[in-house]
């Protein structure tokens, strides 16, 4: 009769110090995971990846915690190098898959690594305090530190996920934010790892915990702050977009009041030209009757439509630059096909339209005195369509006499200014924004806007355009 | 093809112009349609042998109710245009069928009652001949088709599947690449996902991950290519469209 080998008890797995030194690992480089959903949760949240590429990247950050718990526990002296480099590849396939610039994504890890080394510090300094033998230190350093990234990550998601995306939504406006704004949990972590202290001793991790807490309070209030003020910014300039459509509208709106007091007095005056025609027709007055007519006609000039779409944003826009086109004396032809709704929000539309126009009508004041001493007429066409299962299309032409420059990036240098076009800029970057795109061009004294958008709808959390 | 409309009234224009696109889109003319809401900007704009086609509200006038002799009508408009252009042809949209006797001075194509129906539309065209548009023949892997009805292709066990108009599909052996050289345009044609190509004059709108073409049918597109699908579609319009500056 054989023995059978004794069983392996927990106690005995816990007396391995590579065991040990693997569970420790383990639990250390598992952080991967809570920092990599922090940082990418409020990207997925902003609809710029889908919910694939969600998964497979945190799936991802618990396979690399893995080999990396077994590299550093197997050969210790390749950690750096490996450190290194899973670094670096993590960083190079995140700009790749996760559609966000360098200094967004070096914003979101940070804050990611602010919040989850908190918590290790947390947990460290718990397991120094309590942990009698190293067994002991790493169970109670590694159950606080979950704990502790638990109740963060349940807090720290909602602010993430709700904050942060909402900055990643509307990145032309918190731009700074973005720009700079990534030094600040780099320089918080930056600190605590070099400065606070060894997480292997107790006044170590005690020093770390204090200034972590301490950072990341502040960092949340930093950040809700800038929040509040990008907000701000956003309703500013909502409310200033419709003000301004209300302007436009109120300007449409006496125009029509005009036009149609011109029209009420023309009946008016048509029974009295009933009456003249009548009695000239009676006489065989046909010079007369010529007169009545010319008469009647200056009454009832026609200057176009009275409504240019029925969409109102549009229909105010439109018929405000066309208004300034013909003071100008400008050749104005127009074909306006837009539904009332096209999926443009009013702001975006405003913005494409009016940026597009303003341009137009800036170019045609400049063309105007040269095109009138020349005896020729400057000439703005424009066509514009859109609808709920349409691509909005805006395409602009106009005389134009300046000399403009383009940028290494295609940009429009404007002639007013040193730097890029700004009126370009917002166009092309609110075409963009909804997936659509936006070109200039210049050519025998025209210059031509085009604009497309071809399914301008909200991004969905699962990243495409969704209706 | 290049189609004129000149309609001073924007509801009728409206009306007009859905059935042209309509007829348009039924027939993949893959022709530009101008759109002109008076007669002076319709008469700065045209030359000899810019229009294939043009639209003439007979009555158009910029004087309201009465009259004004000295703006041009339609009719004064296609005289005008007689003097240079003769191959133009020219339908009158009228609200009187007395106008039909003034219309043949010019060699009108016809008239059309408003508003101005679908099928009449169809149908007066089709009598001319313009729904049949000039062909691009292509020849692949044994197989000849219409390049400019070609709406998409995908590959299939090693063959390539065309889809021609609303024939059913072709299936030819040969690859995609090939078939991309053969169609010899980068700009009409893209690939939006691994083993499909599409025309892009045959796109009518996005839907979730596809590009929609003709009849509904929804083509697929990658997540990387995506975005470069957008655009390709963009610059393929703005190309389009481009045309004569005015």
């Amino acid at each position: 009769m054989v023995d059978s080998a004794p069983a392996l008890s927990l106690q005995a797995i816990l007396s391995d110090p590579t065991v040990v030194q693997f569970l420790r690992q383990l639990s250390s480089q598992l952080v991967m995971w809570p920092s990599t959903y922090l940082a990418i949760m409020p990207v997925f949240r902003a609809g710029r990846i889908s919910r694939r590429v969600y998964y497979g990247l945190l799936v991802a950050s618990v396979a690399l915690a893995l080999s990396c718990s077994v590299v550093y526990v197997l050969y210790p002296d390749v950690r750096t190098a490996f450190f290194i480099g899973t670094s670096v590849a993590a960083i190079i396939v995140e700009l790749a898959l996760l559609n966000t610039k360098f200094s967004e994504l070096m914003l979101l890890f940070f804050s990611a690594e602010l919040i989850v080394y908190c918590s290790s510090a947390i947990g460290a300094a718990a397991g120094a305090l309590a942990g009698e033998t190293e067994v002991e230190f790493g169970l109670v350093d590694a159950a606080v530190q979950w704990v502790v990234i638990g109740v963060l990550m349940h807090f720290f998601s909602r602010f993430f996920g709700s904050r942060v995306a909402d900055l990643l939504r509307h990145n032309e406006v918190s731009g700074v934010i973005w720009r700079a704004g990534w030094a600040v949990p780099l320089a918080m972590y930056v600190i605590e790892v070099l400065f606070s202290g060894s997480l292997d001793t107790f006044e170590g991790s005690w020093r770390t915990m204090s200034t972590s807490v301490l950072f990341v309070v502040m960092y949340f209030i930093l950040v809700e702050l800038l929040c509040e003020q990008a907000q701000a910014h956003l309703d500013m300039e909502r409310h200033a977009n419709e003000q301004r459509i209300l302007e436009l509208q109120l300007e449409r709106a006496k125009s029509l009041r005009r036009q149609i007091d011109e029209a009420a007095r023309a009946r008016h005056d048509l029974r009295h030209f009933q009456r003249a025609v009548l009695s000239a027709a009676e006489r065989g007055d046909t010079a007369a009757l010529r007169s009545f007519a010319s008469e009647i006609n200056e009454t009832m000039k026609d200057d176009g439509p009275l409504v240019w779409s029925t969409n109102p944003t549009v229909d105010a826009l439109v018929g405000h630059y066309i208004a300034r086109a013909r003071e100008l004396g400008c050749d104005v032809s127009a074909d306006i096909r837009v539904m009332p709704e096209t999926g443009l929000s009013e702001m975006e539309l405003t913005a494409l339209v009016s940026n597009t126009l303003e341009n137009a009508v800036e170019a045609l004041e400049k063309a105007a005195a040269l095109a009138g001493s020349a005896g020729e007429r400057t000439k703005l066409k424009i066509e514009m369509s859109g609808g709920p299962d349409a691509p909005f299309k805006l395409d602009v032409r106009n005389t134009s006499v300046s000399t403009l420059a383009f940028d290494s990036e295609g940009g429009v240098i404007s002639t007013k200014h040193d730097g890029a076009g700004m009126g370009t800029q917002i166009i092309s970057s609110i075409a963009r924004g909804k997936g659509g795109m936006a070109r200039f061009a210049q050519k025998d004294g025209v210059w031509r806007t085009f604009v497309f958008v071809p399914k301008p709808l909200t991004r969905g959390a699962n990243g495409r355009d969704a209706a | 093809m290049h189609i004129a409309i000149v309609e001073d009234t924007p509801g009728d224009y409206q009306i007009l112009r859905a059935c042209v696109d309509r007829y348009v889109r039924a027939h993949e003319l893959g022709a530009r349609v101008d759109g002109f809401q008076s007669a002076a900007s319709f008469i700065a704009s045209f030359r000899a042998g810019r229009y294939d086609l043009v639209f003439l509200d007979c009555y158009l006038d910029e004087a309201g109710l009465v009259r004004d002799e000295a703006a041009p009508t339609g009719l004064d408009i296609a005289r005008r245009i007689r003097t240079t252009d003769e191959s133009v042809r020219i339908f009158f949209i009228t609200s009187s069928r007395d106008f039909a006797v003034e219309s043949y001075e010019v060699q009108a194509s016809g008239y059309l009652m408003k508003p101005v129906q679908y099928d009449d539309l169809a149908l007066a065209l089709d009598r001319l001949g313009i729904g049949a548009s000039k062909e691009r023949t292509v020849e692949i892997g044994g197989e000849s088709f219409d390049a400019n009805r070609l709406r998409w292709a995908r590959v299939v066990n090693h063959t390539v599947e065309l889809h021609v108009g609303k024939a059913e599909p072709i299936h030819v052996r040969a690859t995609l690449t090939q078939l991309e050289e053969a169609l010899a345009d980068t700009h009409q044609f893209c690939s939006p996902a691994r083993g499909y190509l599409v025309n892009l004059d045959t796109v009518e709108s996005v839907q979730d991950d596809s590009l929609v073409v003709r009849d509904d049918v929804p083509v697929p597109i990658s997540r990387r290519n995506f975005q470069a699908t957008l655009e390709a579609w963009g610059e393929w319009v703005s190309q389009r469209d481009e045309g004569e500056a005015w």
